[in-house]
């Protein structure tokens, strides 16, 4: 590494193109990028316990292997890769080898032999895997699980929990722990912890990406996808693992970077679903409006009409836990007292449900994917809030993505529809509340049109242009000497 | 069993029986398990659902107009 330390170089100003820049040219050595890393998991992890278990030895090795010019070459045709890059992946992606627990003393001792599809197709890429995160107990339970691991702490309050599920995903990105993480999203799981820790967060339309060898929640809604800092490093990311390029000629995943990375090729028709942000918490309401109205620099702006996000909440709520309590029902009748009293009680609600239930539930989720898809004969983009309120101590207890409440607007309502219709979101960090803390907003696309939808998500970005930096809590950033401009909050 | 004979609440207590902490539990997420329910019977009543699939669909395979890639 060259001039500055590594933190300050490639931490947050640098994205995964501009590291995978670095490190190709020679400018940066893979292992200092590597202990950078392992230095603020150090630093950072008692405190915020983002990871489960840290891999610091086997990074350390690839990192050498990196830069002794083994993996140099690794990649497609010169373009930025992964190759190189210390990723993190969420605990309840199986990693060969490596203890995968799901954040569940029900997978307390459990070491898979095989990778995740997600997993073998990043390291084959050479990425370098660093930590694996901690999670909301199987990806369904609130976020004080089971202890197996930390409770996990927002990093832009201690007071709260980052939101769930894949919480620890969300902090070590936002606090510089992973340069990116996988995540998975049944009901909001990716979107809501990326809202409430200031990162990007991408949900790719339901089975572009493979959940082969994810430690499954509902078959059925399950999508696995990323968190990251820009939606330019969504892009390297689902580059390499859309299953839609996997057989493709190897010049397609590069096309299809270039192609995502283009400005919008004409002006956007955007649905702004304004009763979504009516029933927002008032200190969000501003930021929320301001950026919205920023918007008109590339689209046109009309408002949306819905379908009802409260039926969406009913569709997820039966169909996710009917097929949870299918997945544990052999633990659950064996030994119930292995999971955490919330997702017990989401489990037992699961097999309480009738085959009517579950069969009506996928009905009334088949009405609303055809609403939603007429919806996209009108628009290109529709845009809400990720979350209606900034972090709550409260606003995750018991279970999935939101209260287990029908009230709950603050929560799962928000992200529940789009899980249901398995349409593509990518939630982006869109501005701040009077007290500094992040606010994002969903921009959800048609489905499988991934790429035009992040395209549309990156122009967004450039006309939010939010300064890296300030998506830095202070104290993070003061503790890892991050510099950057003046912040107002602590 | 018919649905209208037993209401959650009795399928809880005939599943879980003595099991107290389980009940707690599940009694602790009972205002949204009642309005699911009710929502649901609502839905019935009104025959909203009649001309849905019966079946849960990939995104892609219900409609025309989900197709590849054209980014």
């Amino acid at each position: 590494m060259t001039g500055e330390s590594p933190t300050e170089v490639v931490w947050p100003a640098v994205d995964l193109a501009g590291a995978s820049r670095l490190l190709r040219s020679g400018q940066a050595s893979c292992v200092e990028l590597v202990k950078a890393h392992l230095h603020r998991i150090d630093r950072l992890n008692p405190v915020l316990h983002a990871c489960i278990t840290v891999l610091a030895d086997e990074a350390l090795d690839a990192a050498a292997k990196f830069d002794a010019g083994l993996e140099r070459l690794q990649g497609s045709l010169g373009a930025p890769s992964v190759a190189g890059l210390p990723l993190g992946f969420k605990d309840n992606f199986k990693t060969a080898g490596v203890r995968t627990t799901a954040a569940s003393r029900a997978l307390e001792h459990y070491t898979p032999e095989d990778d995740a599809q997600v997993v073998r197709l990043l390291k084959e890429a050479g990425a370098i895997p660093i930590a694996k995160l901690n999670m909301d107990e199987l990806a369904l339970g609130g976020p004080f699980g089971s202890g197996v691991a930390g409770i996990m702490v927002n990093p832009w309050d201690a007071q709260s929990v980052p939101g769930g599920s894949s919480g620890g995903s969300a902090i070590a990105v936002s606090s510089g722990m992973v340069m990116a993480a996988t995540g998975s999203d049944t009901g909001g799981s990716i979107r809501n912890p990326a809202a409430w820790c200031g990162v990007v967060g991408h949900k790719p339309s339901q089975a572009v990406v493979s959940i082969d060898g994810i430690i499954p929640v509902a078959w059925s809604l399950d999508t696995a996808g990323y968190l990251a800092h820009t939606v330019d490093d969504c892009i390297l990311l689902l580059a390499e693992t859309d299953t839609r390029l996997l057989t493709a000629a190897p010049e397609r995943r590069k096309q299809f970077v270039d192609s995502a990375t283009r400005p919008p090729p004409r002006t956007l028709r955007i649905g702004v679903a304004k009763s979504a942000f009516a029933i927002c918490e008032e200190g969000v309401r501003e930021p929320f409006a301001q950026a919205v109205d920023a918007l008109d620099a590339i689209g046109a702006l009309d408002e949306v009409v819905l379908p009802s996000l409260e039926d969406a909440l009913l569709v997820l709520f039966v169909v996710a836990h009917s097929e949870a309590a299918a997945v544990w029902s052999r633990e659950l009748e064996l030994n119930p007292t292995v999971f955490g009293r919330e997702i017990r009680a989401g489990l037992d609600a699961g097999s309480i449900f009738s085959a009517r239930d579950y069969v009506d539930a996928q009905r009334m989720r088949s009405a609303l994917r055809k609403s939603v898809t007429r919806l996209f004969g009108q628009f290109d983009l529709i845009v809400m809030p990720s979350l209606g309120s900034t972090p709550r101590p409260d606003a995750f207890e018991g279970g999935i993505s939101g209260p287990m409440h029908p009230d709950a607007h603050l929560g799962g309502k928000m992200t529940c529809l789009w899980s249901v219709t398995g349409n593509p979101v990518v939630s982006l960090p869109c501005g701040f509340t009077s007290t500094e803390r992040p606010v994002s907003m969903q921009m959800i696309g048609p489905a499988f049109r991934d790429g035009s939808l992040l395209q549309a998500a990156r122009a967004a970005e450039a006309v939010w242009s939010l300064p890296r930096e300030r998506l830095v809590p202070t104290w993070v950033a003061q503790e890892c000497g991050v510099r950057g401009p003046q912040r107002s909050g602590a | 069993m018919s649905d209208s004979a037993f209401t959650w609440r009795d399928l809880a207590k005939e599943k879980f029986g003595e099991d107290i902490d389980r009940l707690a539990a599940i009694n602790a997420i009972a205002p949204m398990m009642d309005w699911v329910m009710g929502r649901l019977e609502e839905l019935r009543k009104e025959s909203a659902l009649n001309m849905s699939p019966a079946v849960p669909l990939a995104p892609g395979s219900d409609d025309e107009m989900f197709g590849p890639e054209s980014a």
